[in-house]
């Protein structure tokens, strides 16, 4: 069965590889494409993702390929692109990443890369055609680049501390919240002792990821997750858990606990945090209970995002919020295997109620589903608020593509999260609170 | 439009195909900005007899007006274009007050559609274009580019799509007062503390695009705080390179 897919959210490969590089400090990457790729990179993604553009945005390093190149192969054009690079742009590490047409003409690649090398050039190198799958995909060839190639090139390595966890999975800019999301991450983990790798975002940089083999475990948040869980467990037999959905409110503390466990560390020491994150959590919520019942909070919402964000929001809302979910949306496509069990887990998330569960990155699809199910709140991407209005009822934008609102440090995750998605949440209600009458 | 008594069809931005159905019975067509309109513009007046009015962007006071009397100069009504034209200096030379670029050095750099016009109205509002960065250059602005050579003969003029590491460099060197672009890395040409107005979603055309470019570049020039604390952040470029000249990578093919 096929059909046309209108705007999808997933873009391509090449796109993921090149967010992975670009929060990562030090890595520049290196596009060996026709120039339309870096371009889209930025109008279709960062630009997208509020305000994560890396600094000012300049643009990304491209050989630009023209039509002799797609005639004669481009191997020279991207062997004089990755030689000024690494004149002009300061960096620890060179990652050339490739485009569909590069990759139909048959460069190659890793000989290139090697070239570099043997010039004592840190680079490394990923094939990330878009036919070759979507931003997921790319997130997964970008990391595999770095886990398999940086041990060659980056000999000299710091002390590993212990307590060591990287924690994987969540993929810059496809979840907007993604620095935020991450440092609360690494917050919660210090609270019980351990010490976080955070691998993306602030400070994070080629050194964060030649820890990656001394962890003592890795922490998957998401089902994007599962595929350097093995990767890893094949190379330094590190030990994983997973987390499908981001541990929103009081779903932090079960995972922190689930640590404590597999971990043996202090469980007295776990509790005390955890007993102060909820302490405060809860007196959040009772300082919204006024506004909670006057203004109608509580209603049946729709909700459109990637897996872990469905999960991750949709049970903290169900769970804590007394929320209704009417309608679950998840646009990432995971496997077979994945979404049968999603699709269990989200159908009966809250007993006695019927929730309707869609699989889907069509855009039109998606808003027939939502707006069927009329519910009385819609969160979720910026395409998502035209049928907002269309329903006259508040809207709250929080997952890919983000063109409205600037995030830059906000999480979404954990316990500051929760108050932070509890604001966000109830100030969008509160602006389209005139709709009361018309919404459930 | 109203007063030259015609109905303005503008195409193809949000058109439809009925707009389209109708241009090629226009009393004539003019461009709202040079280069991607040509095309159009040539196709209508060879295929079906639509003139094809030729006259620089309505940008600026003068360039306005010029844009106006030429589509009345079309249709004998001089006089009503010289009336309107009288009229909206005045009341813009109004709104403007005593505002002037004088002793402002401007760096401009747009895309070809765009960056003459500015120019011309950066010298209108009594600044000085110090550099020029432009997208493309092809025969389309030859007649641009003659006019310049004579005004502004030692006005330097880098063609670069995107290439934030020349402009930066070049931007070391002349230290401008006030920097006009609609490009995409802004923000490194902002870290360097030059006053950065982007031209990117600012309507500039007609005389109330005169008031609106200004009103910006006043607000600019008038804080200067963001771009000292973005010129704490790391430049993503060596030194060195900046050490070289700008040119580096431009092949010299013909000499």
């Amino acid at each position: 069965m096929s059909h046309h897919l209108e705007a999808s959210r997933n873009s391509c490969a090449l796109h993921g590889a090149l967010q992975l590089f670009e929060a990562i400090d030090g890595v520049v990457p290196v596009i060996h494409s026709t120039s339309g790729c870096g371009v889209q990179h930025y109008l279709g993604v960062t630009r997208l993702s509020g305000g994560n553009d890396t600094f000012g945005s300049p643009p990304v390093s491209s050989s630009n390929i023209t039509q002799k190149h797609v005639v004669f192969g481009g191997g020279s054009r991207l062997r004089e692109q990755l030689k000024n690079t690494v004149k002009v742009v300061q960096g620890e590490l060179y990652a050339i990443v490739t485009g569909c047409s590069t990759e139909m003409v048959g460069d190659d690649i890793p000989a290139m890369a090697r070239e570099g090398r043997d010039q004592e050039w840190p680079v490394i190198y990923t094939n990330t055609p878009g036919f070759g799958g979507d931003v997921h995909h790319g997130y997964h060839l970008a990391l595999k680049a770095l886990i398999e190639q940086l041990p060659d090139i980056v000999k000299s390595r710091e002390e590993i501390p212990s307590g060591l966890v990287n924690i994987w999975g969540i993929i810059p800019n496809q979840d907007p919240f993604w620095r935020g999301n991450l440092q609360e991450l690494g917050r919660l983990l210090e609270g019980i002792g351990l010490v976080p790798n955070l691998l993306l975002g602030n400070g994070q940089n080629v050194a964060s990821w030649q820890q990656v083999p001394g962890a003592l475990l890795n922490l998957f948040i998401s089902p994007w997750g599962e595929f350097p869980a093995r990767l890893l467990e094949e190379r330094y037999a590190t030990p994983s858990i997973i987390c499908e959905g981001v541990p929103v409110g009081n779903a932090a503390s079960i995972l922190l606990r689930r640590l404590t466990d597999r971990l043996e560390l202090d469980p007295i020491r776990t509790e005390e945090f955890i007993t102060r994150e909820e302490s405060r959590l809860n007196q959040q919520f009772a300082r919204l209970a006024d506004s909670y019942y006057r203004a109608g909070f509580q209603r049946e919402f729709a909700l459109v995002g990637e897996s872990a964000q469905v999960i991750g929001i949709g049970e903290f809302l169900v769970n804590s919020f007394g929320m209704l979910p009417r309608t679950l949306v998840i646009t990432d496509n995971p496997s077979e295997s994945i979404q049968e069990a999603l699709d269990s887990r989200l159908m009966a998330i809250l007993p006695g109620y019927c929730t309707d569960v869609l699989f889907s990155e069509d855009q039109s699809e998606i808003h027939d589903v939502v707006r069927a199910g009329q519910p009385g709140i819609i969160l979720g991407s910026s395409l998502e608020q035209e049928v907002a209005v269309e329903l006259g009822v508040p809207f709250l934008a929080l997952s890919f593509p983000l063109f409205d609102r600037i995030v830059l440090e906000r999480a979404y995750a954990g316990y500051l999260g929760a108050a932070a998605l509890l604001e966000d949440l109830g100030s969008a209600m509160l602006a389209g609170s005139k709709y009361i009458n018309e919404a459930s | 439009m109203a007063l030259f008594g015609l109905e303005l069809n503008i195409v193809p931005d949000d058109s439809t195909i009925e707009l389209f159905r109708s241009a090629v019975a226009a009393k004539a067509s003019i461009p709202l900005c040079p280069d991607a309109p040509e095309y159009l513009g040539l196709i209508l007046q060879e295929k079906y007899g639509v003139p094809l009015i030729k006259v620089s962007r309505p940008v600026g006071i003068e360039g306005t007006g010029r844009w106006l009397k030429s589509i009345a100069a079309f249709l004998g009504k001089e006089s009503v274009a010289e009336e309107l034209h009288t009229r909206k200096a005045a009341e813009t030379a109004r709104k403007l007050g005593d505002f002037s670029l004088q002793g402002i050095k401007v760096y401009i750099s747009l895309s070809s559609s765009n960056a003459f016009s500015v120019l011309d109205l950066v010298e209108e509002l009594g600044g000085e274009v110090t550099g020029l960065t432009i997208t493309h250059l092809d025969r389309l602005h030859v007649r641009h580019l003659d006019e310049l050579t004579t005004r502004n003969p030692s006005l330097q003029i880098h063609v670069s799509d995107g290439q934030a590491f020349e402009e930066v460099s070049i931007l070391r060197k002349l230290s401008p007062d006030l920097y006009l672009g609609d490009s995409t890395h802004l923000g490194q040409v902002a870290r360097l503390g030059i006053p950065v107005v982007s031209l990117e979603s600012l309507a500039l055309v007609g005389y109330s695009g005169v008031v609106r470019l200004v009103r910006r570049i006043k607000t600019a020039l008038a804080n200067g705080s963001y771009e000292l604390a973005l010129a704490k952040a790391a430049s993503p470029y060596h030194e060195a390179w900046f050490r070289r000249s700008h040119n580096w990578h431009i092949k010299q093919e013909v000499k």
